[in-house]
């Protein structure tokens, strides 16, 4: 054969790879879609139905009469509030960690990576027990501090990352032009890592977003987190399948919006500040 | 052995316990039967497990960087 159409016989066999890949991957993502505006009958009909009349009912019930919309606050409030913070006190650490040569600077690193690395439920079992202890069980408080555990490593790794990219000759032509190590910080450093800062936000949002042993073990019926909230359509009257969908379809949206903002900085967040 | 959330939604650890990874049976222990120091226990063996396995994974990452 020739080198072109060789070429060309791999980009078709690649295509076609990557089709099937997509295919399996999404189909029952799509089908919880589908099934989010099916009646019950259509949702198990046999065989399955491509075509049907669509009906929002699920979504009314569900967001009208049941009360999901306040799990949904719920979701955001905490994801928002954990996010803030870890950004807060994440970020300076960050900044401090990629600049200041300090005795155990490699160790604090590895042992936050280390927390990162721990089944959840490890954390779970101690964090219930202090938070039983603290009267903090069903409190949004409680959820943003565990979900801090894993959003502030992360918060660390990532903008570390992110500060180790940009050249410190930076911060010093800063100084040396009279901004004071924070104004250095706040005026010339951070606005230059925006882009990497607004990944980090995002993936802290989306890891709030999706946990759910956390949401599970430290919320009530006043807190409780989408993720957790879905399970109570399976009732002993039955299983409102349609209903699930719906909430589930409107839980992958944010999720998915901002995973496609983000996705080019992922691998540059992760492997920048590890390859110096 | 992060597996917890697809296993509990999908089985519950069943049936009986066939499906019942290590994160399921201490959520059991803990906060079914309500065992808590058990749990505990169960907590701190899993965290050696993943301490050797993490060191392992940094011995690792520090040899090839070293070549690099």
């Amino acid at each position: 054969m020739k080198p072109r159409t060789r070429r060309r016989v791999v980009m078709v066999v690649t295509y076609a790879a990557l089709i099937v890949a997509l295919f399996v991957i999404l189909t029952p993502y799509i089908w919880l879609i589908l099934t989010s505006f099916k009646d019950r009958v259509d949702a198990f009909a046999i065989p399955p139905k491509i075509l049907f009349t669509p009906t929002l009912d699920n979504y009314r019930v569900a967001f009208g009469q049941k009360g999901f919309t306040q799990n949904l606050l719920n979701s955001v409030i905490v994801a928002t509030l954990s996010t803030a913070i870890a950004l807060l006190v994440g970020v300076p650490a960050a900044y401090s960690l990629a600049r200041f040569r300090m005795r155990g600077n490699t160790a604090f690193m590895m042992f936050l990576l280390a927390a990162r690395m721990l089944p959840a439920i490890v954390l779970a079992v101690p964090l219930f027990i202090l938070f039983n202890t603290a009267g903090l069980i069903d409190t949004y408080g409680a959820m943003v501090l565990a979900y801090l555990t894993f959003n502030l490593p992360f918060t660390v790794w990532m903008m570390r990352g992110f500060f180790l990219s940009i050249p410190s000759e930076i911060d010093e032509a800063a100084v040396v032009d009279g901004c004071s190590y924070f104004g250095a910080f706040f005026k010339v450093v951070l606005p230059l890592t925006l882009g990497g800062l607004a990944a980090t936000a995002i993936f802290c949002v989306i890891n709030s977003w999706n946990e759910f042993l956390f949401a599970l073990i430290l919320t009530g019926r006043h807190t409780a987190t989408l993720p957790v909230a879905i399970p109570q359509l399976l009732t002993p009257y039955g299983t409102y399948w349609g209903q699930i969908a719906a909430v589930g379809t409107v839980t992958t949206i944010p999720v998915l919006i901002f995973a496609f903002a983000v996705q080019r900085y992922l691998v540059r967040g992760m492997t920048g500040g590890v390859i110096q | 052995m992060k597996e917890f959330d697809k296993v509990f939604i999908l089985t519950g650890g069943g049936p009986g316990n066939a499906s019942e990874v290590v994160d399921l049976f201490t959520y059991r222990v803990s906060f079914a039967n309500w065992d808590m120091s058990y749990g505990s226990a169960l907590g701190i063996v899993l965290f050696l497990v993943s301490m050797v396995a993490g060191g392992a994974f940094f011995a690792l990452l520090f040899r090839r960087q070293e070549h690099a």
